[in-house]
């Protein structure tokens, strides 16, 4: 009966205790994630000059004055840690990422943080993989993924937040849910991964298909709800088809099978190939991750016969596997695979790092997404080349095209992105 | 109460005052607390979801059934809620479509295996499978992959305190429900013996469906805290969160094979000493792709204490 | 008498290849109204020989512990764990086959073997210890090879088991393997025994614990026979979220009540096959017959809704059979 009581007594207690904890936390949603915190800092003077800081927070409604937080904004140093919101959590490009993230961070006086973004791009489960990672020594934020972004800023209005390997759709996009982050100060840009208007990704197909002399091609796709740049670049490709047949000979005009296959983020079914429209095609054009998703099907057909083998694949995606490599380019199933360069997250950390020591350009005036590069593998020896000499591949920092000098070096932010536009960032400049 | 009942609410307390213990010393080795508001705000965000469904769950685990239809009913509402709350203005259309269709679904799951003679995880089976295929539906017929509130004020919804008081008044009325009431005690009777139950004259068909019901109303009030931690809803709301429920219940020390043995503080212990884990873990250095690996250790040393069953035939 | 003998015989056979054979001729009439006239020829069914392999495998891993009253929510997290280990340990001793088939078999016996252990040894409720062991098991996952999972889908070499004719040598390996404990060994009679009256099975003298163990064996052989086949058939990732394999016991434990269903006609291992064959051959059709952008959605739910009238008929089937008696008029035993 004692022992009762006071296991009773002690729970009471300690639900008192955090109960007690948990009211100290009112007033905002988080805003004073900071605040009690940094409480040591805040009479630091320099902090109080930031108008910048000090206009966001009255943004918010918070009332509150924006805090140091350990990165010290305006006092002219670097430190902290920089999270980044990932999409990946394993693989070649993933690791590359991390580990040149990781070398520029050292070089300029950060920690580099990964937090594995919630794999459906859920703004709750985002926001959730932030709050729970998030320390005191956190001063800025990649994200690569958009979902609940706005959350996130308004949760930890005094970070930076720069985007890398995303096209921001839900900042940039018509109707996007974190749309007011494009007119936040705090929110820096994106560089995306690769074309960002689905027109553009198409036209880049249509000239592959083209140069390739395919006559006879499908296309697939993910689900235009969740990526309708892929349903732009379908439809850009097709209209482009169209247009190339009006003047092309009679067997010079390209045909495109049925309508574009959408797959339901599940990789293609191996009954595809069963139609017998799809049985001899020249090429298949995945504008959706098709090393993943279509090579798979397309392989086992290939080679059990169901499909012609000389049907061919144009893609994205890369991976490490060294029998998929060597299926790239000259006889093999994959003819051209397209992949954004690891450098690009150099951008957003720079972005990130000129912002927290208040030094952000001159010529910069508000955020932006633009295009990055792509390498474009569509030879054994550029599959070589990349997997020997650049960043991607080796995972070496030191390989990369792109140095922690140069991106410091930048005197404006037209040279900043001039450097990720450059001919130094491609496939042709890794043979030289 | 005998030995092994009271060794077992001692370790399933145990287990909680643990982690309070440790990430109360360990993180300011460094530099870091859990004890400030921003955590314990983050703390309560991550709690409140589980630990309200847990607490419903708590009549449906008491019967000896689960249900895994959870998530996908989150997933639909939440998306419910946002719809009707930008088209009325208001959150109170969706939320009241939700609690009548969480009514049926409970009636549905509840009543059915008693009536049809089937397994009673089924008809939680189907409405799993349907209910996501509903949830799909819904969001490429929007051509988005979220959607978000765009005219209502959800601020509340986000404050520690009103999750708190919100928690706190559920959790007293489905503890009076479960423990003072007929609709409780049957419940845990039907758990530890169907066939006694049935013949001292407890209308087995009419106190699952009542269970499950209870069950979808909480599901229901959890659907609004999900919704409202970002104002939006996804096609991937809800996905595993009957599985987060499980979880929590097994480790507050809740028997699966319920029957008297059930009781409503295994939900909100357990659910309290995962987001615990996974809130505290990243504070004492725990890198991303450990946190998981931890907190599988912590479960299987936790049930290890609280749910071994000594002597006898092997447990079911 | 013979007579007799020879119509139970065909009520048998009727009854056990009804389902897949109604499900067969929907399909067929849906796949040829909308232009798939590839539907039954033998190209179609080399590609569905491969989904019913690893549905029927993965389905009598479940079942084995699912008859003997065990809800087993790790077989999910064995195999996947077991095929990362396998797939990469083989990739990189230059794609042994033989390597990769026995790694397959040899780890999914001892990782079943280890939560029958906790099970037993632990004296947890079985679904308590098998999520336990699922956590554990998925939590590997991300820290082995730089959580990268597996791919396979290009390694002609070790993908061998993935397509026919060789998916034969794992499925019927898994087959045989099922039947033999369910019918050949003591132990699968005894698991039978205790399963229907666990106390009075231990009172005879069954040693519960050894029971238990020998089926968690015999369940592990069957997953490696299932992962080889599971391994190569597309990309599997390592699993950064709670309890995502517990998925596969939900979807391939679809086929174990099937078979369940056709016990009266048939052998369970038969029903379990015959439920599998209907499964993926409606999958089969969901696929091809319904548009593509909300084919996986309205598939899932016509899946669910399946799934609910099989076990509606299956549960009322007497009171079904007595009711078109009555409405025949034919006299039943009672009157």
């Amino acid at each position: 009966m004692k022992k009762k009581l006071v296991k009773k007594l002690l729970a009471g207690a300690l639900a008192g205790a955090m109960a007690l904890g948990m009211l100290a936390g009112c007033g905002g949603a988080g805003t004073d994630s900071k605040d009690q915190e940094n409480s040591g800092e805040q009479n630091s003077p320099e902090e109080n000059k930031d108008e910048e800081s000090q206009g966001d927070t009255k943004e918010d409604g918070s009332g509150e004055t924006d805090q140091a937080k350990g990165g010290a904004e305006g006092n002219g140093g670097a430190g902290g840690t920089i999270m980044w919101l990932s999409n990946l959590s394993s693989g070649i490009q993933y690791e590359a990422a991390k580990a040149y993230a990781e070398s520029l961070c050292e070089a300029w006086g950060y920690k580099f943080q990964v937090v594995y973004g919630d794999s459906f791009n859920d703004p709750a489960g985002n926001l959730s993989v932030v709050q729970n990672a998030m320390t005191d020594d956190v001063v800025g934020i990649v994200a690569s993924q958009d979902g609940g972004l706005q959350n996130i800023m308004e949760e930890y209005p005094e970070l930076y937040v720069a985007g890398y390997n995303t096209d921001m759709n839900n900042v940039y996009g018509e109707g996007g849910s974190s749309a007011a982050c494009a007119t936040n100060e705090k929110f820096l840009g994106t560089i995306a991964d690769g074309h960002i208007d689905g027109a553009d990704l198409g036209k880049q197909m249509f000239d592959m298909v083209l140069e390739k002399g395919y006559k006879k091609v499908s296309t697939i796709v993910f689900p235009a709800y969740a990526y309708p740049n892929l349903t732009a670049g379908d439809a850009s490709f097709r209209a482009a088809v169209e247009e190339y047949n009006k003047s092309a000979a009679e067997g010079d005009q390209i045909e495109v099978v049925g309508e574009a296959k959408v797959l339901e983020f599940a990789p293609l079914e191996d009954s595809y190939f069963l139609d017998s429209a799809n049985q001899d095609l020249d090429c298949i054009v995945a504008l959706c991750a098709g090393v993943q998703f279509v090579y798979p099907a397309l392989k086992s057909a290939v080679d059990g016969g169901t499909c012609s083998a000389d049907t061919k694949m144009i893609t994205s995606g890369f991976e490490e596997d060294s029998a998929i490599l060597a299926d790239i380019g000259g006889d093999g199933i994959i003819q051209a695979v397209t992949v954004s360069p690891v450098e690009n997250i150099g951008w957003s950390l720079t972005m990130l790092d000129k912002a927290l020591k208040g030094e952000l350009y001159s010529d910069y005036s508000a955020s932006e997404r633009f295009d990055s590069l792509e390498y474009v593998m569509d030879s054994p020896e550029d599959v070589t080349n990349v997997m020997e000499k650049a960043l991607n591949g080796t995972k070496d920092p030191a390989m990369a095209q792109i140095t922690a000098e140069e991106l410091q070096g930048a005197a404006s932010y037209a040279d900043l992105k001039a450097l990720f536009m450059s001919e130094q960032l491609t496939v042709e400049a890794l043979a030289k | 109460m005998n030995g092994t009942t009271k060794n077992k609410n001692l370790a399933a307390y145990g287990g909680l005052l643990l982690c309070i213990l440790v990430f109360s010393v360990v993180p300011p080795v460094f530099g870091q607390s859990i004890w400030t508001g921003a955590k314990l705000s983050t703390l309560m965000s991550d709690v409140i979801v589980t630990a309200l469904m847990a607490v419903g769950a708590v009549f449906v685990y008491s019967l000896g059934n689960m249900d895994i239809s959870i998530g996908g009913q989150v997933g639909v509402y939440a998306t419910l809620m946002v719809l009707l709350g930008n088209k009325t203005g208001s959150l109170a259309a969706g939320i009241a479509l939700s609690l009548a269709a969480a009514v049926l679904i409970g009636v549905i799951n509840g009543a059915t295996g008693e009536i049809l003679k089937i397994h009673p995880i089924i008809p939680s089976l189907v409405f799993m499978m349907v209910l996501n295929g509903i949830r799909s539906i819904i969001y490429t017929k929007l051509g988005s992959r979220n959607v978000s509130l765009s005219s209502v004020d959800y601020s509340l919804l986000k404050q520690p305190w009103f999750m708190a008081v919100v928690l706190l008044g559920e959790v007293l009325v489905i503890t009076f429900l479960f423990r003072y009431t007929r609709l409780g005690k049957n419940a845990k009777a039907i758990g530890a013996n169907s066939v006694v139950a049935a013949q001292s004259g407890i209308n087995l068909i009419q106190y699952k469906a009542l269970a499950y019901v209870i069950m979808g109303l909480c599901v229901v009030l959890a659907s609004v805290f999900q919704m409202g931690y970002t104002g939006s809803a996804s096609d991937a709301t809800g996905t595993g969160f009957e599985m987060n429920v499980m979880v929590a219940l097994i480790l507050g020390g809740m028997p699966l094979s319920g029957g008297m043995g059930a009781k409503v503080s295994c939900a909100i212990i357990g659910a309290f000493t995962y987001s615990l884990l996974d809130v505290g873990l990243p504070l004492i250095g725990v890198p991303n792709n450990m946190t998981f690996l931890v907190k599988a250790v912590i479960f299987i040393l936790v049930v290890l204490i609280t749910c071994r069953k000594r002597g006898g035939t092997l447990p079911r | 008498m013979a007579g007799k003998k020879l119509t139970e015989i065909v009520k048998k056979i009727a009854g056990t290849i009804m389902l897949p054979l109604i499900m067969y001729l929907i399909v067929m009439a849906a796949c040829f109204s909308h232009g798939k006239m590839y539907f039954g020829t033998w190209a179609m069914w080399k590609t569905l020989l491969v989904d019913i392999a690893v549905s029927a495998t993965c389905a009598m891993g479940i079942g084995l512990q699912f008859k003997c009253g065990r809800f087993d929510f790790s077989g999910g997290a064995i195999m996947l764990l077991a095929a990362i280990i396998a797939g990469n340990t083989a990739k990189n001793q230059g794609n042994n086959v033989l390597l990769f088939f026995l790694l397959c078999i040899l780890l999914c016996v001892a990782f079943s073997l280890l939560v029958g252990l906790v099970y037993t040894y632990g004296r947890l409720p079985i679904v308590i210890a098998t999520i336990g062991m699922a956590l554990l098991y998925e939590s590997v996952t991300c820290l082995i090879f730089n959580g990268g999972g597996i791919n396979l889908v290009a390694n002609s070499s070790l993908k061998v088991f993935s397509s026919y004719p060789m998916v034969l040598i794992p499925a019927a390996a898994a087959i045989l393997v099922y039947g033999f404990y369910s019918n050949k060994t003591i132990f699968g009679k005894q698991s039978q025994l205790l399963a229907m009256n666990q106390q009075s099975a231990v009172n005879i003298g069954i040693n519960e614990r050894k029971n238990v163990l020998v089926s968690y064996l015999f369940s592990g052989l069957i997953f490696g026979f299932a992962t080889t086949i599971y391994a190569s058939t597309g990309l599997h990732g390592a699993s950064f979220s709670s309890l995502t394999t517990v998925g596969e016991l939900f979807t391939n434990i679809l086929p174990v009540f099937i078979g369940l269903m056709l016990g009266a006609f048939c052998n369970d291992t038969i029903g379990i096959l015959m439920g599998s064959l209907t499964l993926c051959l409606m999958s089969f059709g969901l696929t091809n017959v319904i548009s593509s952008d909300m084919g996986s959605a309205i598939s899932t739910i016509l899946t669910g809704v399946f799934v609910l009238a099989i076990n509606v008929v299956s549960g009322q089937s007497g009171n079904m059979i007595k009711f078109f008696k009555k409405l025949l008029g034919v006299k039943t035993a009672a009157a």
